[in-house]
Parts: C-alpha cells; sequence; structure tokens
C-alpha cells in the first residue's frame, strides 16, 4: 500500500502556508482592500475579520492536527489487531458539542455588539446627505441640501457623517466602497441608507457588489475625500449652472450637444436643457424623464466616465488631461484619449450600455471634447 | 409485503417483449439499480458540462481584460455553471446513489413506488436536455443561478430595464426549475416511504446505515424546501407573462419577495446537498478504519438538527439587502447555532479514524480530504454569519470560495468517496487504484489551488459575478493561479473517466464484497441480481453484515442497540 | 466467506430440499408509462414559451399518461 507523500513535519507546511497567504489580503497594494479601514466603519469590521480569523485558525489548526495524527498513527501495518470496537463515548460528546458552543457563542457576542455600535456613528462638521442612485450601469450622485446632481465621482468631506440614501427605478446593485464601508444593497421600492465617516484623504474605490446585468463589471465609482475647505469649494463651483463657452470650437460643440435627437436627448446640463439639477427628478430623486443619462454639467471636473470604465490618463480632471488636450482643433493622438474612444464607439467600450449613438465624425468629436472639457 | 425467499426458475422460448429489448430494457425499467445507475451517468455527464462552464469561466478570468468571453455570454456562462452543478451533476448523482444503494442497505427488493422512481429520472434527464437547448437559442439562462429579481423579468442588454420586452433565457430557468422540483418531489416521497416502511425485519430506525438516515433527511427536506421554489417560479412567470407585478417595485410589489421565497428553498437546498455526502463518508470511514462509526446517534440526530435549523437560517444570504438589525441578529444566531450539529458530526468522523487500522485505499482518501476540505468550507461559513464582517465580503470572491469549498471540497469528494466504494457493488469490477491516488492528489491540491486564494480575492474588494477586472487593483497573480488550480483539476477529472472506462472493460473482478464491509449491500452478488436478495435478511445490529461475517463478537452480542 | 442463514439440516445446499415458494420474474415489472408522463410534462412547460396550443397538447398528454399508469395492471 502507498504511503501519502506528505508526512510528518512536511504536513503543517500546507496550512500554514495557505493561512499566511491570508496575509497578502492585508498589504493590498492599490486594491480596494477591507483591511486597510480609513473610517470607523470599516474599521470595525476589519477588527471583527481578525478575531473570527484566529479563532478560526485556532480550530482550523486543532483540528486538522488531530486528524492528521490520526491517520499517522493508527494507519494500517502489518500483523496490526482489530482495533477496539468502540461505539461511542457520551462524557466526549457533551464536551464537544459544549467546547465549539462557547466559541461561537463568543463571536456572535461580538457580532451583535457592533452591528448596534455600527448604528451610531458621530462625526465633526455637517452631515451630508446623499441620494446615490443606481443605474444601468453607473452611479448617480445627488447631494439635495446643496442641490448638486453629478455622477460617478462621490465627492465627501473629512470627518463628517455621510448618509448616503440608495435608489434604483431598475434592477438591484450594491453599494460597496472597501476601504470605507461594508455593502448595502440598492433595491427597487425600498430606500436603504448606509452611513458612514471617512476619516483619511485620498480617493478610494466604489463598486456594484450585486449582479445587475451585462456591465455589472464596469459598475465602479471613486470616492474623493477632500478637507472641509476643498469640499466646500467644490460644492460651491458645481452648484452653479453651466457657463456658455467662448471657445469657437467649444461653441461648435456645444451645438452639437443641443441638436435635436443628439446629446440632450439623454443628458442634462443645468443652463442647457435643464433649469436646476432636479427639475427631471421626482421628490424620491428617481428620474422622471428620459433623460437616461449622467449629467453632465460639470463633466470637465471629473476624472471618471462610464460608471468608472474609462479614466483620464493622468488621474486628473477631463479638463486637464493631457492625452486629451486638443492642438489645433484636433488630438496628437486620439486612441490615447479615453474621451475620444468613449465618444466614438460607445458599445465598443461597454456593450450593452444604454448609449447607442450614430457615428460621430472626428471634428464632431473634437469640438464635442472641447465642450465638455470647457464644463468647468 | 416482499417475497420472502427467491428461487429463480428456468424461463419458456417465446419472442422478445419490448421492455426485453437492449433499449427497451432502459426506457422502460422500474428497477431501482437501473434507474440509479442512470441518473449516475446523467449526473457525471453534466459535471463535464459544468466543468467545461467553469474552464471557460476561469480561462476569461486569468487575465484582467480578458477577452475570452463577451460579457454576455460569460454572463450566461456563469449561470449555468451553477444551475448545472446544483440541479443536473449533484442532486441527480447524490439520488443516483440514494437509489442504487439505500433499498440494499435497508434489505429492500426495490423501492416503494418503482414507476414514481422511473418518472422522476425521466423528468431529469429532459429538464437538463430543455436547459441546455438554450445555448442554441443563444438565449441561456443568464440572471445567476439564484436568479433575482427584477433582473429576472428582463432581458439582457437594456439600459432602462423595466421598459423593455423580456427574453427567453430566464424563462428556461424557470420551467427547467419547476420541472427537476417535480422531479425531486417524486423522488422524496419515494425515498421517505422506502424508508419507513421497507427495511429488513429487525431493523429499527436506530439500526439502519448513516446514509439512510441522511438520505431520509433529506427527502423530508426536499418536500418542505420545494414549495417556496416552486411558488416563486410560478409567480415569476405570472408576471412575465400574464402581467402580474408581484416583484416590480414600480406598481406595488418588491423584490425581496423572490429572495425570501428563494432563500426559503435555497438554504434547506445546500443542506440537501451536504446530506447524502455526509452519509457516504460515515458508511466509509468505518469500513477503512476497521471499528464501528463513533457517536452514531449523535451524528444521525444531529443530521435531523440541522434539517430542521436549515429553515430557519435563509436571510444570512440577505444580510445586505436592509433587514432591520433586530432580524439580522436572529439570523445570525440562527446561523451559529446550526454550526454546533456540523462541528459535532466532524468530530465524530475523526474519533471513528481514531483507534482504528486506517486503511489508504482511495474511498477513504476521498473520505478523509472530505473532512479536512469541508473543515475549512465550515469555517469560513461561520465567519460569513459574523454580521458585519459579512457587510464586506458577502457578493465578493470570498463567497465563492467558502461555496466551493462545501461543494467541491465536501460534496464533490464525498461523492468520489462514495464511487470509489460502490462502484465494485455496482459493476462487478474494482477500479484502479492507481489511477484513483492519482485523481485524489491532484483534486486535493487542484482544490486548494483553486478556491483557497479566493478568500483573498475576496478580502481584496473583488466582486462575483464580474466578466472582467482591472489590471490594476493587485487581483492578477491571484485569478492566474486559480486559472492554472481549475486546470488541475480539469485533469484529475480525466483522470477519473479513464480510470472509469478501462475499469468497466478490464477491472479486477471485485467479489460480493471487496472492503470486508458491514452493511446489507455487501451481502450479495455485484452487481445484485434483479431481485437483490435470495433471502431477506433478518438484522439485530447496526452492522448486519459484520455480525454474518463475526457470529462470535457480533454487535448484537456486545452493543446494546 | 458467507454462510447460508437458514437454520437447515447439515446438508450441502444443493440437496437441501426448497422451502421457498417458486416465483418466476420476480420485483416490479417495466412500464412506459414514466417515460410517458415526463414527455408530457416536459412538452406542456415548453409550451409556455412557445404556444398554448402546445401546453394544451401536453396537457392532454399528461392526463392520457396519469390515467394509462393508473390503470396499468401490475
Amino acid at each position: 500500500m502507498r504511503m501519502p507523500y506528505f508526512r510528518g513535519m512536511k504536513r503543517w507546511i500546507i496550512p500554514v502556508v495557505l493561512l499566511s497567504s491570508l496575509l497578502f489580503a492585508a498589504c493590498g497594494g492599490n486594491s480596494p482592500t477591507i483591511l486597510n479601514p480609513t473610517g470607523p466603519v470599516s474599521s470595525q469590521e476589519a477588527n471583527l475579520f481578525w478575531f473570527t480569523l484566529w479563532v478560526a485558525t485556532f480550530v482550523f489548526v486543532v483540528v486538522e492536527a488531530v486528524l492528521i495524527w490520526s491517520i499517522i498513527r493508527y494507519r494500517e501495518r502489518p500483523n496490526m489487531p482489530q482495533p477496539k470496537q468502540i461505539h461511542g463515548n457520551n462524557t466526549i460528546e457533551l464536551i464537544w458539542t459544549v467546547a465549539p458552543s462557547l466559541f461561537l457563542f463568543a463571536v456572535l457576542a461580538g457580532t451583535i455588539y457592533t452591528m448596534f455600535n455600527l448604528q451610531n456613528i458621530s462625526g465633526t462638521g455637517q452631515r451630508i446627505e446623499v441620494k446615490a442612485v443606481g443605474h444601468q450601469w453607473w452611479w448617480e450622485f445627488d447631494y439635495p441640501n446643496q442641490n448638486i446632481v453629478t455622477a460617478d465621482s462621490l465627492y465627501i468631506p473629512k470627518g463628517a457623517v455621510i448618509q448616503v440614501d440608495l435608489l434604483s427605478n431598475n434592477v438591484i446593485h450594491s453599494f460597496w466602497i472597501p476601504s470605507i464601508t461594508g455593502k448595502t444593497d440598492v433595491v427597487p421600492g425600498h430606500v436603504n441608507r448606509q452611513v458612514f465617516r471617512a476619516d483619511q484623504i485620498g480617493e478610494y474605490r466604489g463598486e456594484c457588489a450585486e449582479y445587475c446585468g451585462t456591465q455589472h463589471a464596469h459598475m465602479n465609482f471613486n470616492v474623493v475625500v477632500l478637507d472641509q475647505n476643498a469640499f466646500n469649494t467644490w460644492v460651491s463651483t458645481e452648484q452653479k449652472a453651466a457657463q456658455n463657452p467662448t471657445d469657437t470650437l467649444a461653441l461648435q460643440g456645444q451645438k452639437i450637444f443641443k441638436t435635436t435627437g443628439g446629446c440632450t436627448g439623454c443628458h442634462g446640463i443645468v443652463g442647457v436643457d435643464l433649469n436646476s439639477f432636479t427639475s427631471d427628478k421626482t421628490t424620491s430623486g428617481l428620474p422622471t424623464t428620459s433623460l437616461v443619462g449622467p449629467n453632465l454639467t460639470h463633466f470637465g471636473e471629473r476624472d471618471l466616465l462610464a460608471g468608472g470604465v474609462l479614466l483620464s490618463s493622468n488621474g486628473k480632471d477631463w479638463a486637464e488631461d493631457p492625452a486629451c488636450q486638443l492642438v489645433n482643433g484636433k488630438l496628437a493622438n486620439k486612441d490615447s484619449c479615453s474621451l475620444y474612444q468613449w465618444l466614438h464607439d460607445p458599445q465598443a467600450v461597454k456593450p450593452g450600455n444604454d448609449m447607442v449613438i450614430g457615428s460621430l465624425t472626428d471634428d464632431q468629436i473634437y469640438a464635442l471634447i472641447a465642450y465638455l472639457e470647457s464644463l468647468k | 409485503m416482499a417475497t420472502r425467499t427467491i428461487v429463480e426458475a428456468p424461463g419458456v422460448a417465446r419472442r422478445r417483449r419490448l421492455d426485453e429489448t437492449y433499449i427497451g430494457e432502459w426506457l422502460m425499467t422500474t428497477d431501482h439499480k437501473k434507474i440509479g445507475v442512470m441518473y449516475m451517468l446523467t449526473g457525471f455527464f453534466f459535471f463535464l458540462a459544468g466543468g467545461l462552464e467553469a474552464l471557460l469561466i476561469r480561462t476569461q478570468l486569468a487575465v484582467p481584460n480578458g477577452k475570452v468571453l463577451s460579457a454576455e455570454i460569460y454572463n450566461q456562462i456563469f449561470t449555468m455553471h451553477g444551475v448545472t452543478m446544483i440541479f443536473l451533476f449533484v442532486m441527480p448523482t447524490l439520488t443516483g446513489f440514494g437509489n442504487f444503494i439505500v433499498p440494499l442497505m435497508i434489505g429492500a427488493r426495490d423501492m416503494a413506488f418503482p414507476r414514481l422512481n422511473a418518472f422522476g429520472y425521466w423528468v431529469v434527464l429532459f429538464a437538463g436536455l430543455f436547459l441546455n437547448s438554450s445555448f442554441i437559442f443563444g438565449a441561456a439562462p443568464n440572471g445567476g443561478w439564484f436568479n433575482y429579481a427584477p433582473l429576472n423579468e428582463l432581458t439582457t442588454a437594456c439600459g432602462n430595464a423595466v421598459m423593455c420586452t423580456p427574453g427567453m433565457n430566464e424563462d428556461f430557468w424557470l420551467l427547467g426549475i419547476l420541472l427537476l422540483g417535480i422531479s425531486s418531489i417524486a423522488g422524496s416521497l419515494n425515498f421517505v416511504v422506502t424508508i419507513l416502511k421497507m427495511r429488513a425485519p429487525g431493523m429499527t430506525i436506530n439500526r439502519m446505515p448513516l446514509f439512510t438516515w441522511m438520505t431520509m433527511v433529506t427527502a423530508f427536506l426536499l418536500l418542505f424546501a420545494l414549495p417556496s421554489l416552486t411558488a416563486a417560479s410560478v409567480l415569476e412567470l405570472l408576471d412575465r407573462h400574464l402581467g402580474t407585478h408581484f416583484f416590480q417595485a414600480q406598481f406595488g410589489g418588491d423584490p425581496l419577495l423572490w429572495q425570501h421565497l428563494f432563500w426559503s428553498f435555497g438554504h434547506p437546498e445546500v443542506y440537501i446537498l451536504i446530506l447524502p455526502a455526509f452519509g457516504m463518508i460515515s458508511e466509509v470511514l468505518p469500513v477503512f478504519s476497521r471499528k464501528p462509526i463513533f457517536g452514531y446517534t449523535f451524528i444521525a440526530w444531529s443530521g435531523v438538527a440541522i434539517g430542521f435549523l436549515s429553515f430557519t437560517v435563509w436571510a444570512h444570504h440577505m444580510f445586505a439587502v436592509g433587514l432591520p438589525p433586530i432580524a439580522q441578529a436572529f439570523f445570525a444566531t440562527s446561523t451559529t447555532l446550526i454550526a454546533i450539529p456540523t462541528a459535532v458530526k466532524i468530530f465524530n468522523w475523526i474519533a471513528t479514524v481514531y483507534g482504528g487500522k486506517v486503511s489508504l485505499k482511495v474511498p477513504m482518501l476521498f473520505a478523509l480530504g472530505f473532512i479536512a476540505m469541508f473543515l475549512i468550507g465550515g469555517l469560513d461559513g461561520a465567519a460569513l454569519a459574523v454580521v458585519p464582517f459579512d457587510y464586506q465580503v458577502t457578493d465578493t470572491y470570498f463567497v465563492v470560495s467558502h461555496l466551493h469549498y462545501v461543494l467541491f471540497g465536501g460534496t464533490v469528494f464525498g461523492i468520489f468517496a462514495g464511487f470509489f466504494y460502490w462502484f465494485p457493488k455496482i459493476s462487478g469490477k474494482l477500479l484502479d487504484e492507481r489511477l484513483g491516488q492519482v485523481q485524489f492528489w491532484l483534486m486535493l491540491i487542484g482544490v486548494n489551488l483553486t478556491f483557497f486564494s479566493m478568500h483573498i480575492l475576496g478580502l481584496l474588494g473583488m466582486p462575483r459575478r464580474i466578466y472582467t477586472y482591472p489590471g490594476d487593483l493587485g487581483w492578477n497573480e491571484l485569478n492566474l493561479l486559480q486559472t492554472v488550480g481549475a486546470y488541475m483539476l480539469g485533469i484529475a477529472i480525466m483522470v477519473f473517466f479513464w480510470n472509469l472506462i478501462i475499469s468497466l472493460r478490464s477491472g479486477e473482478p471485485a467479489g460480493n464484497d471487496p472492503w470486508d464491509a458491514y452493511t446489507l449491500e455487501w451481502d450479495t452478488t455485484s452487481p445484485p441480481p434483479h431481485y437483490n436478495f435470495p433471502v431477506v435478511p433478518t438484522v439485530r445490529s447496526r452492522r448486519p453484515y459484520y455480525d454474518k461475517k463475526n457470529p462470535d463478537i457480533a454487535d448484537w452480542k456486545t452493543a446494546t442497540h | 466467506m458467507s454462510e447460508e442463514q437458514n437454520p437447515s439440516p447439515q446438508l450441502p445446499p444443493k440437496e437441501r430440499p426448497a422451502k421457498a415458494v417458486q416465483v418466476q420474474a420476480p420485483g416490479p415489472q417495466s412500464s412506459y408509462w414514466p417515460f410517458a408522463l415526463a414527455l408530457a410534462l416536459v412538452i406542456a412547460l415548453i409550451g409556455v414559451i412557445t404556444n398554448l396550443i402546445v401546453i394544451g397538447v401536453g396537457v392532454v398528454l399528461a392526463i392520457a399518461a396519469i390515467i394509462g399508469w393508473g390503470l396499468e395492471k401490475r
């Protein structure tokens, strides 16, 4: 009878290696890891993970060790007698029913304690209320108290309590920012509320975490945590209606934008085809009109588009993206400008999305890029 | 009542009837052994289909921004992978084992309702073909295996969901599921009646083999869980075709209703998928440790406890949907409770091995591998019950890891343990031991290579059901590693099928009792005759065949049950 | 390895008188009704995505199969 290959000490290597690989998750690097928390919600959730991991590892090591030892110690050898035909032992059954129960209830206590703690998040400054609307397949962010509507990027001030009400008029999505908070589903007909606080300035990845159709994989968003002053500046910029451009090419772009059957069929810009940010929404915040695309009023200030599937090339705003700078009314290398790629063929970038447009000529696209970059 | 003793008499020369032709024999059979074999063959065929779907998924995810599958096709493939593996592989295969083995184990000549048995099988075959025919129409189900509303009411590439005309994809899912539910209910009725009414004289409930116990609990679970799924599917069909609005929020319906109904089935379903495997290894471990199962009563009754508790935990699949905290605390508690009987079983299995004379033949390797892998799956299942942690990792690869550890490391290993154990009884030949060893080690390494690092991916923020991912999030190496592991598993399955083919053709003859086993199915020829036993045996303990072979140290002389 | 459970006189098996009732082809008989009913049900459900008529055909066949099943001589 062939003996198993991993005997004795070597067997310990396998569980040790497997478990220590979990530590990779803490490094993360560029990953949206849950183990580098930057707010009280995610840090409480991460702490529970570490506690559970210790308990689980302890149980795993002990039980696997007993199993492996039993196999090795009692493996069949020549002339080994028939073993004692033991049917059971009630005392030991009691012990090993009670012991795991104690571990499990300890973890359960931690669970319930944290659950109720998470109900009370406090912060400094003004509480920011946001309505996050899940579309197929992009995120819209409305700030009812500031009278702003934006998309793809969620700007919040550091240290304040953020209250996000989740809305959908299509399918179920899920709002998740791994480094800041666990996820909450966005269910049509319900208004789920996620409350959190971000304690570190920076940009963090957000994701849709409930399968919502073809392009679920490309429904991400960006959370930009600013200090209070920078946030206030952002708010006041966003609150203004769009200015008419001065540049000729940008004016041409605006004309294309406003053409009947053109972009205004799906996109709103305050001052162009919208009177105010909320003139096309119900009181709850869901869209009432056919304006199914994102509000583009201050598009030039953003750095993400199409549900996060395209980013500006240097992490800065579209207005300053070097790959999308027009020289003499043209792009030097059009294929390296994501905005060009999107306007040229949105279906090739994100198959199945709602932006189904006829082909635009390169000149038309350059004019539109000029216009969109002017929307600051 | 079954005939006590049978003596074969010579036949009379006449024309062959339809049921005596080769095809007719199989199309019209009501013999539990033939039906069991058909279930198993069908199950293994769909295992290959589901495995191919898995390899397609892993190939697409091997590198970031993969171009192997489009989003649309990927979404159909991952949905069908889940549906095929659960409903067309695991359930039919476990039913097949139950069908073949349970009547033999309890000393019966067949199941209580032989025609109903055959009916259940044919429905599974037709449902599987029907579901997979959807690929031909380019409309395979694409809403995920649990098919949430309102996505399930809509077509694929449509933005403003409610305004679109539904495509056929989800109809295939709904109708296929309805058919499979009918089959499972028929089969479960049969198992319950057979096990309760047709045991051999002397075989009380507390003396029947644990595989029979677990099959019975599973049958009850199916009977009570399927109504929820059937109701949900019918309501959904009404929404899609007759203009009702059960799951449509804008007309006063509620998408969460689907989730509650589905998971009221879905949670018992996962225990339906694992309990028979628990039963199988409870048969293999004692035989290959040369001592009785430790704590028979505790294993049997913890199976019953798991069965009852499984109806109280369903919303742990819904911790992120916005249920009130009190409700979430309740489900966290019930989920914690259900971990206890499961732990008790694991300890009893290890205690069976401890102090024994452990023979590491292939069935035992898989049974031991089951314990090792299921422990991991169980521990991370308990972790998922930690609600705030679940908020972070639900709907991520952490859950994908958990479910594959319990389903592959658990159920599939259990199925292979059972298969290598009972194949000699079914076919009269032994499977090749060396090829079995190769398969086992490839699978053990492959399972860990493929699924362990998915825990890490979940912690690193990778959601489930995404057809691709960007290259700058630190997910690339682990995904590639997992694809390598998946191909290793594919090779292991090829080794298995090779083993099956050559053993069927020229395997070593097994004889009645190649493993020196303890239960009644071994007390007849391999394969058993049409009537199973010449003489219906009388049973005096939990190990009737052991007693017969060892009358001096028989259990009924030494133990008190 | 296995011995006869029959506590009869110590004659070798071949010479012992047969104490049993002689039964020809024991066990449940084959039947085509399960296959027929399964097929009928599938046809009926396929009708949900094709045509009402197909549902009707399936239902009629299913009823016929159930009646045939019930009346079959066993």
